[in-house]
């Protein structure tokens, strides 16, 4: 049984923790979201359907992310300084990068800005690409609400200001209208939508 | 620019995260290009959330650290915080050994469990009574020391008492949780239905008498 834990942890660890770090956007965070969720995993190990460990990981980590975020509401000011300094741009000499890499950034800090479920919704399709059945499973939800949820949660990500103005200042009249659908285009290349697949 | 109305706008940017998850029709992907193609404003639109879809899907996976892992691991060897406090890590449970039990027919329930005990209780009295043949038991106790007569029992391994204990204190066990149940029917049946009935007899009768003394009521 300690090997097959074990086998689950690795095979698992990267997705939670993958969730837990775009959610909250911090490290020490993250490591305890992962934590309590295998722990919980072995706790929970006899009475688990296993054929569905990955979507029962998911609704634990989405629940630990969300005590996580209440136990931090007191304390928001404060956030913004677990911002990690090693994803910071390396090489500044290249404009472009560093717009790209502050863009990339100013998403994650949208991203954790949001509210559940949408912020979870899109850490699992848009981040870790999982298909919408992974997803309407781990959050119990339809494939509609998922996709309506979904929708409205870029559409919020879009409404946020600093985004747009700082996408208005440096990409907005470079870039041209792309005839691909990206988005599905990009998932089809990774395996039917889940980047772990 | 040519005139598009402002519905017509609204409509097409409800659609931009269907186009990009590919989930429009071809005639409705080609409608939607084509307005893409006619109003600034929609194609800037378009732009900002295919370059933020882009950046969101080139995020890279992470890992955390093998030390996040390690004390999860130390308490999964320890099994201290397991959830299964009646259970040892080789899968042995009381609840394993009990179900079979339960879910049989009732005979079998008491019978096992009864002719388990006999067999146990006939092969210790036989072989802890039975004299040798050769010499006559008066003549055996009269002879032998307390220390030689202890060396003279039979003898068994510890394997076999183990497994006489154990197999006592299965039957002991089970006939308790026997006598927890008959002890649950019989309150039930001699102590609580009796008060019940006592009481419903009471509220009865008390009911009635109202009833009479309103029919009798000259008012």
């Amino acid at each position: 049984m300690l090997a097959q834990y074990r086998q689950a942890t690795e095979q698992h660890r990267q997705r939670i923790y993958s969730f837990a770090y775009y959610s909250l956007r911090a490290r020490e965070d993250a490591e305890d979201v992962t934590q309590e969720v295998f722990i919980k995993l072995w706790q929970h190990w006899q009475k688990i359907d296993h054929g569905k460990l990955a979507a029962w990981l998911m609704r634990v980590a989405h629940n630990a992310v969300i005590d996580h975020v209440r136990k931090q509401r007191p304390a928001q000011a404060n956030l913004d300084h677990y911002a990690d300094v090693d994803e910071q741009a390396s090489s500044t000499d290249e404009v472009g990068k560093i717009d790209q890499q502050f863009f990339r950034e100013q998403l994650q800090l949208a991203i954790k800005s949001l509210d559940n479920p949408f912020r979870s919704i899109i850490v699992m399709r848009d981040v870790q690409g999982l298909s919408y059945a992974d997803i309407q499973e781990s959050l119990e939800m339809s494939e509609s609400q998922v996709k309506v949820y979904l929708h409205r949660g870029r559409r919020k990500l879009r409404g946020n200001t600093r985004l747009r103005q700082f996408f208005d200042e440096n990409f907005g009249q470079k870039s041209q209208v792309n005839q691909s659908n990206s988005g599905s285009d990009k998932r089809s290349a990774t395996d039917k939508g889940n980047k772990h697949a | 620019m040519p005139s598009t109305s402002e519905s017509q706008c609204y409509f097409v940017q409800l659609q931009i995260d269907s186009y990009l998850d590919g989930d429009l029709a071809l005639t409705q992907q080609q409608e939607f290009m084509s307005h893409m193609k006619q109003c600034e404003a929609c194609a800037r639109e378009f732009r900002f959330a295919q370059t933020m879809l882009d950046t969101v899907m080139d995020f890279q996976l992470l890992d955390c650290d093998e030390q996040v892992m390690e004390p999860i691991y130390r308490l999964a060897n320890g099994g201290h915080e397991s959830g299964q406090t009646t259970q040892s890590v080789a899968g042995f449970s009381w609840d394993n050994i009990v179900r079979p039990f339960n879910s049989g027919p009732l005979f079998l329930r008491y019978s096992l469990p009864v002719a388990a005990i006999a067999v146990l209780a006939t092969v210790l009295s036989i072989s802890v009574f039975t004299p040798a043949e050769d010499t006559p038991v008066v003549a055996q106790q009269a002879s032998v020391a307390p220390a030689e007569e202890l060396a003279q029992l039979p003898q068994y391994n510890p394997a076999e008492i183990r497994q006489a204990v154990e197999d006592l204190n299965l039957a002991i066990e089970y006939l308790n949780q026997i006598g927890r149940r008959t002890d649950a029917l019989i309150s039930d049946r001699y102590l609580i239905r009796p008060l019940q009935d006592t009481l419903n007899a009471s509220f009865e009768r008390a009911a009635s008498r109202n009833q009479k003394r309103t029919l009798n009521d000259p008012i």
